[in-house]
């Protein structure tokens, strides 16, 4: 029995995959086959734990960015000709807000333009929705390189914070109920307790971390000096947004720089913070393959044109996990006999 | 060993290094561990030497899973995957947690929690192990598993594990030797005998081994029940004292609970509890971690949604009560009796009790100083020590005079003499006619304040009766003195001395 779940980057680039063809306007059915697929995937792949729900929160956010785009592209757009369905009355605005209107003719090609530029957004939050109920999030944190390590701690803790948080506002509610007391301005007979709760908390937290041997092996400086390497990559990308953005030269170059650096501070910093990782997540051959159809899925749309054959296709590769992935298991990685 | 706020926690503290290097302060003097003095050295360069579990374990998790835990350790250690791996399933299989390895750590036990916390650290293979009140939040049986286990790991380690604990009667069959701690800044250490015959604070079988002069002096029960035989045979022509039990028809019902079920989330808390508590009464809740004895307690004071049943306060459902009218009738003293401190004084306490009980400015403080004579007023309630604390709390409580007095654990963290002293004021109480619940896990504190014992499990209440019939009839819950003196009908080390006073 294999009973392991997909590595979390796999569903990553997985949903990523369909997001870019998403925003590349393959189509109205290819948008539709991509939505049904996802839904089929999540479904059919899911676990039961808390962040399964994310899809079905994708789903009803998703709606609510459709209609919004339906709405602001019938009353607030530029004229599109075409048939006349029906007249909104017009609002009229300044002058130098000449080229804009609202209300107006609405014709039909400005809904169906409108309602597929919707469907497109739909897509796109579907995609990454998809992703996220899939993958696990504290297997993503932990698979992280080791100078991310640090920020996933904290993530964690934090995670388990909240609902010791929400006790102690419980635990200070009954007391003032146990007391009779009654007043009802009473901040700080509330902040008080809960602050001297976290406080003790964070204080007994650290005492506890640190008599673990948490942060035995760390070299500041090697980490100092990855981390400026680190920044400069993120620099270097950003520099190359712009430039693509702008449609300037030297995009390219730029990106290939940010890349590079990204890569070599990531191993600097890796090599000082000296840990180990407990049964760490595998890649292997589901992993491979679901990257392969996401890189083909990207690559299709980007090079084809919208046909018949290249909608099946894209169908068709959207939906590969569902046979290739194993059931997400919720489980933290039970390895199969196979490791 | 050692009286609260006398300095267990801190000695603990300084072998791992956490004081100085965590807390702050002035250290002179020097501590090694296996030659490494805790002067040079931080507590996270010493791990794979000592390994220390917290008072609350659970405050001290990382992770949020039982197997990450135990890992988390190694992680930070730099330990190779396949070595960890390793570790993990042996420490598994030697704290019997196998079980429990995907599970969320915020759904386990206290016993279970406080296994985790060993394993984690244990994984680090340390020498010396050190444990911070390991059992004071358990029940007998788990507390009795977490001490058999602390046993093997010495017999099949050879670990040397260090334990602070108030509650001698659970430990003083496994320790080698004790470092009574004396508050002044002085310790002794010795053999037990030793300490225990110096110590006026002492489990029930110390004190009665050291009343009947019995040479030598019995630790454990089983010690002491070869030793007793001519005190059973003194003893069996005398009756154990009639504990004052109220006739309960006559008087008047204080508390109603009718089918009441308590409901979280998915989970029935209580499945249909029904009992009855009259004037003058004082009625102990027992059973596991999780039985369902907070839930009852707290529908009592209407902190607990109710989901089906009735809760009736002197004829009033309990959840519709407010302020005054709720106080006067019921005091509650919940488990983390910190909770109901917000002041930053024990006068401005005081003064805040008597505004909320509407009555005369100082009269909280008068209930103080009978209960606590030595008490500063201008102290900060955090820093008082845990007894003096429980005390604040109740003369807050008691300041509005209420019918039911209510307590949940309350000896947690208590040692004998302000145990004694919480004796004393529960059975001024039940002389005054009024009424006491008391939800414990003390079985000593049970056998002497107690008249009835109600024992839950599963949400469900298996037995109802005198305390003598309910704690005889268990043997986990028997009291140390009806252990040794069974089969006759001896509950506590005072009934017998009185007893043989009479005689």
């Amino acid at each position: 029995m294999n009973q392991r779940s997909l590595h979390p980057f796999a569903w990553w680039a997985w949903g990523v995959g369909i997001a870019v063809t998403a925003s590349q306007s393959p189509g109205t059915p290819a948008l539709v086959l991509l939505c049904i697929s996802a839904a089929m995937v999540v479904y059919s792949k899911k676990s039961d734990q808390p962040w399964a729900k994310a899809f079905s929160i994708g789903v009803r956010l998703g709606l609510i960015a459709f209609l919004i785009r339906m709405i602001i592209g019938v009353t607030l757009s530029v004229p599109i000709p075409g048939n006349t369905l029906f007249t909104l009355p017009t609002l009229p605005l300044p002058d130098w807000m000449a080229g804009i209107r609202i209300g107006g003719p609405v014709t039909s090609e400005r809904l169906s333009i409108t309602a597929i530029e919707g469907l497109t957004f739909f897509t796109l939050i579907l995609a990454i929705a998809a992703a996220s109920a899939l993958a696990n999030p504290k297997q993503g944190l932990r698979a992280l390189p080791g100078v991310m390590h640090q920020a996933g701690v904290a993530l964690i803790i934090s995670t388990t914070l909240i609902p010791h948080f929400v006790t102690s506002i419980q635990r200070v509610k009954q007391a003032r109920r146990l007391r009779g007391d009654q007043q009802r301005i009473a901040f700080r007979k509330i902040a008080v307790p809960i602050f001297e709760d976290s406080l003790q908390r964070a204080i007994n937290l650290g005492a506890a971390m640190e008599s673990r041997g948490y942060g035995l092996h760390d070299s500041s400086t090697g980490r100092r000096f990855g981390s400026q390497i680190l920044l400069s990559s993120i620099v270097a990308i950003t520099i190359g947004i712009t430039l693509f953005l702008a449609a300037i030269e030297g995009a390219a170059i730029a990106f290939a720089l940010g890349t590079a650096l990204l890569v070599i501070g990531l191993f600097v910093a890796s090599k000082s913070t000296i840990r180990t990782r407990y049964r760490p997540q595998v890649w292997k051959g589901a992993e491979w393959i679901v990257l392969a159809t996401s890189i083909t899925l990207i690559l299709l749309v980007l090079l084809e044109n919208q046909s018949t054959l290249t909608t099946s296709a894209i169908f068709i590769l959207a939906i590969t996990p569902l046979f290739v992935a194993p059931k997400e298991s919720g489980l933290k990685n039970v390895i199969g006999v196979a490791h | 060993m050692g009286q609260t706020g006398s300095g267990k926690s801190s000695l603990l503290k300084l072998i791992n290094g956490l004081v100085p290097h965590h807390t702050g302060g002035i250290l002179s003097g020097e501590i090694t561990v296996a030659g490494r003095s805790t002067r040079m050295h931080r507590p996270r360069e010493l791990v794979d030497l000592i390994g220390i579990v917290g008072q609350s374990p659970s405050e001290g998790f990382v992770t949020d899973t039982v197997e990450e835990e135990i890992a988390f350790g190694m992680e930070s250690l730099g330990i190779p995957s396949e070595v960890m791996r390793k570790r993990v399933e042996e420490t598994l299989d030697l704290l019997g947690l196998a079980q429990l390895r995907n599970r969320s750590l915020s759904t386990l036990s206290g016993g279970e929690a406080q296994r985790v916390a060993i394993a984690a650290v244990l994984t680090m293979h340390p020498k010396v192990l050190l444990l911070d009140e390991p059992t004071s939040a358990l029940d007998p049986i788990a507390a009795e598993e977490v001490l058999s286990i602390l046993a093997r790991l010495v017999h099949d380690l050879g670990l040397t594990i260090i334990i602070a604990e108030h509650r001698l009667e659970r430990v003083l069959q496994f320790v080698d030797r004790i470092i009574h701690v004396l508050g002044d800044g002085q310790v002794r250490l010795g053999l037990p005998e030793e300490i225990m015959a110096q110590s006026s604070s002492a489990p029930p079988v110390v004190l009665l081994g050291k009343d009947q002069d019995w040479n030598p002096l019995p630790l454990t029960v089983r010690d002491a029940r070869r030793l007793a035989e001519p005190l059973r045979e003194k003893l069996a022509n005398l009756s154990p004292p009639i504990r004052k039990s109220p006739e309960i028809k006559s008087l008047p019902l204080i508390l109603e609970i009718k089918k009441l079920v308590v409901q979280y989330e998915k989970n029935l808390a209580l499945k249909g509890i029904d009992f009855e508590v009259s004037q003058g009464e004082v009625v102990a809740i027992m059973g596991r971690n999780g039985a369902g004895k907070s839930s009852l307690l707290g529908s009592t004071v209407g902190i607990t949604p109710i989901k089906s049943g009735q809760v009736l306060l002197n004829g009033a459902p309990a959840a519709e009560l407010n302020g005054k009218a709720l106080i006067s009738l019921v005091g509650f003293v919940p488990q983390e009796a910190t909770d109901l401190l917000y002041g930053e004084s024990v006068l401005q306490e005081c003064t805040f009790a008597d505004r909320d009980s509407q009555v005369d400015p100082g009269t909280t403080y008068k209930i103080l100083n009978q209960l606590l004579p030595d008490i500063t007023e201008s102290a900060h309630p955090r820093d008082l020590s845990e007894g003096q604390r429980l005390c604040l709390v109740l003369a807050i409580v008691l300041a509005a005079s209420p019918k039911l007095l209510i307590l949940d654990e309350p000896t947690r963290g208590l040692d004998y003499s302000a145990k004694l002293r919480l004796i004393k004021i529960l059975r001024a109480m039940a002389a005054e006619g009024r009424s006491v619940i008391l939800a414990t896990h003390d079985v000593e504190l049970v056998a002497e304040v107690a008249t009835r014992v109600i024992f839950l499990a599963e949400g469900e209440k298996i037995a109802d009766g005198s305390t003598l019939e309910i704690l005889t009839s268990s043997p986990a819950f028997a009291p140390q003195i009806s252990k040794i003196l069974a089969p006759g009908k001896w509950l506590t080390f005072s009934e017998i001395t009185s007893a043989l006073e009479q005689s």
